[in-house]
């Protein structure tokens, strides 16, 4: 059974019955890192978010489920779900003070959710916000534990919202954009101690990024999403060596290659409240089907655990 | 021997901020930059955010005057340029920012932030501009149906396209290109930078493409500047850029950029630390906090821009 199960999510607005996440499902295995691409507005953080079932206010219906180490996480009651936020699932965003306190030093800050989520006494709580800093890469942890989020510089600062992220010691962690913000010497830093908290500790992961480059690198298995769906989900080697659905294709080519960008396509997001009843690909389509037009695609495997939404593979 | 469209000569730039609310402590955004752009040539300028790129962009734009160093225009000084001579350069040196949505008027439609260039600059003679705006939108792959919509009517990508038809507008001979890309979308950007590099051919125009993205910067420069804490580390052309034993700090740049087909890993373990604050710059060369190969004397000495080849300059002891 795979750690991490989501199935058929839908999110939607009141307005007109808009959906902006459309049956969404995936499975990761634990450990696993898994990534999820696709441009801005196609649904990546919302997907997010549910995985914690959390939802922005103006969301006014989902559906599906979200299976984690075997729970059902829409099943369970609002208190149950508090003392799972944290434990067994945590988030880290692209803006480390939107979840920091600014009027809380770090160890504080972390001390909290050590209170809350285990039974420790003072010294062994300080034992451990020492050891998450220092596990994190912050240097002199004794001192940087008693800084405000304002007094530390911008790669300290990410560092130490992973660190709270990890305080419960979550076996799940979202990471939504955590790099997107910050300069490539600082990202490159911050991906090597994910990936190396994957690897040393088994954490598994969601990589939600729009840079092909990162997911790349990240993960192990990737989801591609287009307006609010999932068009194709391989490992990383096989999408990068045989990518299907033309969107795909079309990422990869426009992104430029030692000097170079293969091949312009069409652009344009498509419009989320008006979306096509056909294939929402229709528009950026290089070469529509005719299918495409009138009926939407679902998403079917194609081959061994490479999946693939689009009728040229029918 | 031809001059270039601009140059700027030995620019120092300070900056006054207020710290703990009380003391104003000034700092150097930009120290002694040197660099001309040619005709039909784009110049790149990497560098991570707060090492001076845009600083540098206003004072070549004379949006900011330096505190030292001279700014040429089509090889002339802007401290010796008469009104009328100034006036008439001044539309040929145009600019295109990251966020099209600030820079363009959010109550202006689209004709309208498309004249007001053209009558300022060229003439006051509607039909013309028209014909001139209509030209530029098809240039820039906008349907003319745009032209009566406001900003926020359109998407990120056409309101980058319609701050590239303003500049066009007037047949500039630069334009400065601040992260035009930086708020698209991987497919978005390609199609802008194409374009880019299609009028750069078409009109034998110049840029100075200031980018924090290596992809990008190599993508559409003839030349790449790597800035460092305000200072120009290394500057080399594009063509020989993957041969050389560049600068220690355009290495990590390297190592840290995520392409996604290079043959090696990403992760290398090879970056480390962070840019200081220019508040309190590193003694000696300002990078040897984080590189690998400082010897003693690095934190000793400021090394200077040295000439390695007629393509090559780079500001470290060690090459
Ligand atoms: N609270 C909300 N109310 C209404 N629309 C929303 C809300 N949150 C997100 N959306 C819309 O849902 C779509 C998906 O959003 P999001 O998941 O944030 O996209 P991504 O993270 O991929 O950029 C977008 O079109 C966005 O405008
Ligand atoms: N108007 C200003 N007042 C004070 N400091 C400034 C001003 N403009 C820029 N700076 C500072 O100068 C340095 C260089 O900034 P900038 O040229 O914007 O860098 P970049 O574009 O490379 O990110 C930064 O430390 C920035 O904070
Ligand atoms: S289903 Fe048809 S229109 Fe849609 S992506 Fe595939 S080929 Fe293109
Ligand atoms: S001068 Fe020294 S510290 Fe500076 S880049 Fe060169 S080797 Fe490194
Ligand atoms: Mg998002
Ligand atoms: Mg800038």
């Amino acid at each position: 059974m795979p750690f991490l199960e989501v199935k058929d999510l839908v999110l939607g607005l009141k307005r007109k019955n808009v959906t902006l996440v459309d049956k969404v499902s995936f499975s990761l295995e634990k450990k696993e890192i898994l990534g999820i691409l696709g441009e801005s507005g196609c649904g990546k953080s919302l997907t997010g978010f549910s995985l914690l079932r959390l939802f922005p206010p103006g969301i006014a219906h989902y559906s599906g489920d979200v299976i984690i180490d075997g729970g059902s996480l829409y099943k369970l009651s609002e208190e149950e779900i508090l003392k799972l936020r944290g434990k067994k699932v945590a988030i880290i965003l692209q803006d480390p003070l939107s979840s920091l306190n600014p009027v809380l030093t770090i160890g504080e800050q972390i001390e909290e959710v050590l209170k809350y989520h285990f039974n420790l006494n003072k010294n062994e709580r300080k034992e451990r916000i020492y050891r998450l800093l220092k596990e994190v890469g912050i240097p002199d942890p004794e001192i940087r534990a008693k800084n405000y989020p304002h007094q530390l510089s911008g790669g300290l600062r990410q560092r130490a919202m992973i660190a709270m992220a990890l305080a419960g010691e979550p076996e799940l962690l979202v990471a939504d954009e955590p790099t997107t913000a910050l300069d490539v010497t600082l990202q490159i830093q911050i991906l090597e101690l994910l990936s190396e908290l994957n690897q040393k500790k088994g954490l598994t992961i969601v990589f939600i990024s729009h840079d092909l480059g990162i997911i790349r690198w990240i993960a192990s298995k990737i989801c591609v999403f287009y307006a609010g769906e999932v068009v194709e989900m391989a490992h990383t080697e096989e999408l990068f060596n045989n990518p299907l659905h033309p969107y795909t294709i079309n990422l990869i080519n426009s992104y430029p290659r030692e000097g170079k960008i293969k091949k312009i396509l069409k652009g344009g997001v498509v419009n989320i409240y008006e979306k096509p009843e056909g294939c929402r690909y229709f528009e950026r389509c290089e070469n529509p089907c005719k299918d495409g037009k009138k009926s939407h695609p679902e998403l079917i495997s194609v081959k061994n655990r490479h999946f693939v939404r689009c009728f040229r593979y029918g | 021997m031809v001059d270039p469209v601009v140059e700027v000569k030995n620019i120092w730039k300070s900056y006054e901020i207020k710290r703990w609310g009380f003391k104003k402590q000034s700092f150097y955004a930009l120290m002694d930059v040197s660099l001309a752009v040619f005709k039909g040539e784009t110049m790149g300028v990497l560098g991570e955010s707060g090492c001076g790129k845009t600083t540098l962009g206003k004072i070549i734009l004379d949006l900011e005057k330096p505190d030292k160093g001279d700014v040429f225009w089509f090889g002339k000084n802007l401290k010796r340029l008469s009104k009328k001579k100034y006036n008439g350069f001044r539309t040929k040196i145009q600019a295109v920012f990251q966020d099209p949505y600030s820079s363009l008027n959010p109550r202006y439609k689209v004709v309208d932030t498309l004249l007001e260039p053209y009558f300022i600059n060229i003439e006051k003679n509607k039909r013309k501009g028209l014909e001139k705006a209509e030209e530029v939108l098809s240039l820039v792959g906008l349907r003319k149906e745009v032209l009566n919509k406001y900003p926020h009517a359109l998407s990120g990508g056409e309101r980058q396209r319609v701050a590239l038809a303003r500049a066009l507008m007037v047949s500039p001979s630069l334009i400065v290109l601040d992260e035009p890309t930086s708020a698209l979308d991987t497919t978005l950007a390609s199609q802008i930078l194409e374009l880019f590099k299609d009028f750069k051919l078409k009109f034998h125009l110049s840029y100075l493409l200031i980018s924090h993205s290596l992809p990008v910067i190599t993508y559409l420069s003839d030349w790449i500047v790597v800035m460092y804490l305000g200072r120009i580390v290394e500057i080399c052309k594009k063509d020989i850029f993957l041969k050389i034993n560049h600068h220690p700090y355009t290495l990590m740049l390297i190592n840290a950029s995520p392409d996604p087909f290079s043959p090696k890993p990403l992760f290398s373990k090879k970056v480390r630390g962070e840019v200081a604050s220019a508040l309190f710059r590193p003694s000696g060369c300002e990078f040897h906090p984080r590189c690998e190969e400082r010897e003693n004397f690095c934190s000793k000495k400021i090394p200077q821009l040295r000439k390695i080849s007629d393509f090559h300059y780079v500001a470290c002891f060690k090459r």
